[in-house]
């Protein structure tokens, strides 16, 4: 896959059709890509595709200069590239989607839990089976064993928005929202203290809110000073707020990418707000983010017929 | 700080928990644990006991002295008299346990920043004449640290008051300072013997081996005169714009101020938002990711060294770990070197 790839986007590159190709390369950690902006036919030699490319490249669309830009296009990507285009913040004949076969990316936090956290000095993907090797220890297993549980029943989108369609994408089975309904053993209350609990390690660092592709605000509220609608202080509600802000901000928009989990430095994970919001919209309104990059957005449209009983 | 070289005497590693346990009963103790993404700096409870990863913990040391939020001073108006009352650190002795060695030295590094006269910061100062730092040697430095090519070592022992080197069966207790040796004293510890300060050598040699091949970055003058350099347009190319290479940095050390119900609290900024340096009028000296990213680094490696003559970096690795999009200082700083402007 990492071959073809390169050898599109070479061919991209050299002939002009586009002027970037925006993918990952090998990073300088075990198990980690970085964002490569491909500009020269001989860059794309660096191109990689494995399920390590775990980091949504979408978020760097709207910062780019180039007129015309190649996007190694997971169904992340597209998912996201269709909500850039209904949203009218990307012009779709800009972006030429090469579509990636994606089962999964591997969760770094799954895969730290699994080896009990011990330090991985090197890792290796070789076909179906990861290989981690540490300080006097190595042990190999099958990677989906690590795999990020929110792929699990994974969207492939309308395949419209790709430019080179994907050759066999196998997204991995089962109910998205699964992970939801295992939420509802919980109380109210236990819910309302995991939430104070993840508010209180969150730094505030915005790494979420940066990483990730569909928040897109020119200034986020958050930043705001005049009126500063967030607190001075470390209180966790102000991290409540923020982050359910956040959450509302992204209602029908949220592709379930997984970058905010992945970038969150501390720990963070609060998917399922965003997981929760997606249902409503899919059950309510019968809205699917990245799907169709026809479909009028959520906060966008009105139908007659839509429920609107808590109106009063 | 450094006097006489005390001797040093060995902590086996059973005794241990008892040692943390008489330290909280006499003041507030504070233990690196945890492990991963959740380690960090936590107030002593029974059954916590020093981490045994590799490299540093997640969150850093300078939490527990320059916290993410706190009160500089209240303010009220009685009997028509505006008042103020000033925050005052405790000042009641404690205790930070496991302190790695990159992690002391991003102390020392802020110490001029807090207290350099005549602008003392109470509250920093306070609460590091309060502290006595038993250190953690690294004995295996984690696949992001750098410490030697910022000038540190796993085993250095600048602004630590006890090192504590980590071998075989416990610990080569080293006391560094007066405070060091009042803390180690009264632990009764016996001498080590010859064959556990061969095996702490080794286990510094081990770790220096390790970090082997970063030589002491010296970009001062390169920055100096390439502030313009075309690199910049490309190096901020992948950066997200987040501050968690800023918050989890060790030495870094921005803070904006606000007020909520009649107190006035600092809290942790970041050169890495736009809001850093929005002006009152709208106009924003640094527009764009490219000028906030050259700040973070012309102000770790050039603008700090200019002043107290060495980069404002201990090569922890944070930054390098926790970067969401893999940006790592370390070939950031490569592609500097390579600067002719």
């Amino acid at each position: 896959m990492t071959a073809n790839l390169r050898e599109t986007a070479a061919r991209l590159l050299a002939e002009g059709t586009v002027q970037l190709v925006l993918g990952w390369e090998r990073g300088t950690l075990p198990l980690r890509t970085t964002p490569l902006f491909a500009r020269e036919p001989g860059d794309a030699e660096r191109l990689v595709y494995d399920p390590t490319c775990d980091h949504n490249l979408s978020g760097y669309l709207g910062r780019l200069k180039e007129e015309r830009v190649a996007l190694a296009a997971r169904p992340c990507e597209a998912r996201t590239l269709v909500e850039q285009v209904r949203e009218n913040r990307i012009a779709r004949d800009r972006v030429l989607a090469i579509g990636l076969p994606c089962s999964g990316m591997i969760s770094r936090r799954a895969l730290a839990s699994r080896l009990a956290d011990r330090v991985i000095r090197e890792g290796r993907l070789a076909g179906d089976r990861l290989v981690v090797v540490g300080d006097g220890w190595q042990e190999e297993f099958p990677w989906v064993e690590v795999r990020d549980p929110a792929c699990q029943g994974c969207r492939l989108p309308d395949p419209g928005i790709y430019w080179v369609a994907p050759e066999a994408p196998a997204p991995p089975e089962g109910d998205r929202f699964a992970r939801l309904d295992a939420r509802t053993a919980l109380s109210p209350e236990q819910r309302r203290e995991e939430f104070r609990q993840a508010a209180e390690r969150c730094i505030a660092c915005y790494a979420c809110r940066q990483a990730c592709p569909m928040c897109v605000c020119a200034e986020c509220f958050a930043d705001r000073t005049a009126p500063a609608l967030l607190g001075p202080t470390a209180d966790p509600s102000e991290a409540m707020l923020f982050h359910l802000v956040r959450a509302m901000h992204l209602a029908g928009r949220c592709v379930d990418c997984g970058a905010c989990a992945r970038a969150c430095p501390v720990g963070v994970d609060l998917r399922h707000l965003h997981l929760a919001l997606e249902r409503e919209a899919a059950e309510r309104f019968d809205h699917r983010p990245g799907v169709d990059p026809e479909a009028r957005p959520l906060v966008g449209s009105f139908r007659p017929d839509d429920r609107e009983e808590f109106i009063l | 700080m450094k006097e006489r070289p005390a001797m040093a005497v060995f902590l086996t590693r059973d005794q241990l928990p008892a040692v943390l346990a008489a330290s909280a009963e006499r003041g507030p103790t504070w233990v690196a644990a945890g492990r991963g993404e959740d380690s960090g700096f936590i107030p002593y409870r029974p059954g916590l006991c020093l981490d045994r990863e590799a490299g540093p913990t997640r969150r850093t040391l300078k939490e527990v002295f320059f916290p993410r939020a706190e009160v500089l001073f209240g303010y009220a108006t009685v009997d028509g008299v505006p008042r103020l009352q000033p925050a005052e650190p405790s000042g009641q002795p404690m205790v930070v346990f496991g302190v790695r060695p990159c992690d002391a030295r991003a102390l020392a590094l802020l110490d001029p920043v807090f207290e350099e006269p005549p602008h003392v910061d109470g509250l920093w100062a306070g609460r590091r004449q309060a502290a006595t730092l038993v250190g953690l040697g690294c004995d295996r430095p984690g696949p992001a640290c750098f410490c030697p090519a910022a000038g540190g070592d796993p085993l250095g022992e600048e602004g630590l008051d006890v090192l504590l080197v980590p071998v075989d069966g416990g610990y080569l207790v080293r006391p560094l300072t007066e405070r060091g040796r009042a803390w180690t004293e009264p632990l009764g510890l016996p001498p080590a013997r010859p064959e556990q300060q061969a095996a702490a050598e080794a286990v510094a040699a081990r770790a220096r081996e390790r970090l082997a091949g970063s030589p002491p970055v010296d970009l001062q003058a390169t920055l100096a005169r390439g502030f313009e350099h075309a690199l910049w347009d490309r190096l901020h190319e992948r950066c997200l714009g987040c501050a968690a290479c800023t918050y989890l940095c060790p030495t870094c050390h921005c803070f904006d101020v606000g007020d909520e119900d009649g107190r006035r609290w600092r809290r942790w900024d970041s050169c890495m938002f736009p809001a850093f340096t929005l002006h009152a009028s709208g106009h924003n000296p640094r527009t764009t990711g490219k000028e906030r990213m050259r700040q973070r680094l012309m102000h770790k490696f050039c603008y700090y060294p200019e002043r107290r003559g060495r980069p404002a970096c201990v090569g922890c690795g944070r930054c390098v770990e926790i970067c969401p999009a893999n940006v790592d200082l370390r070939s950031v700083l490569d592609q500097l070197k390579g600067v002719r402007a």
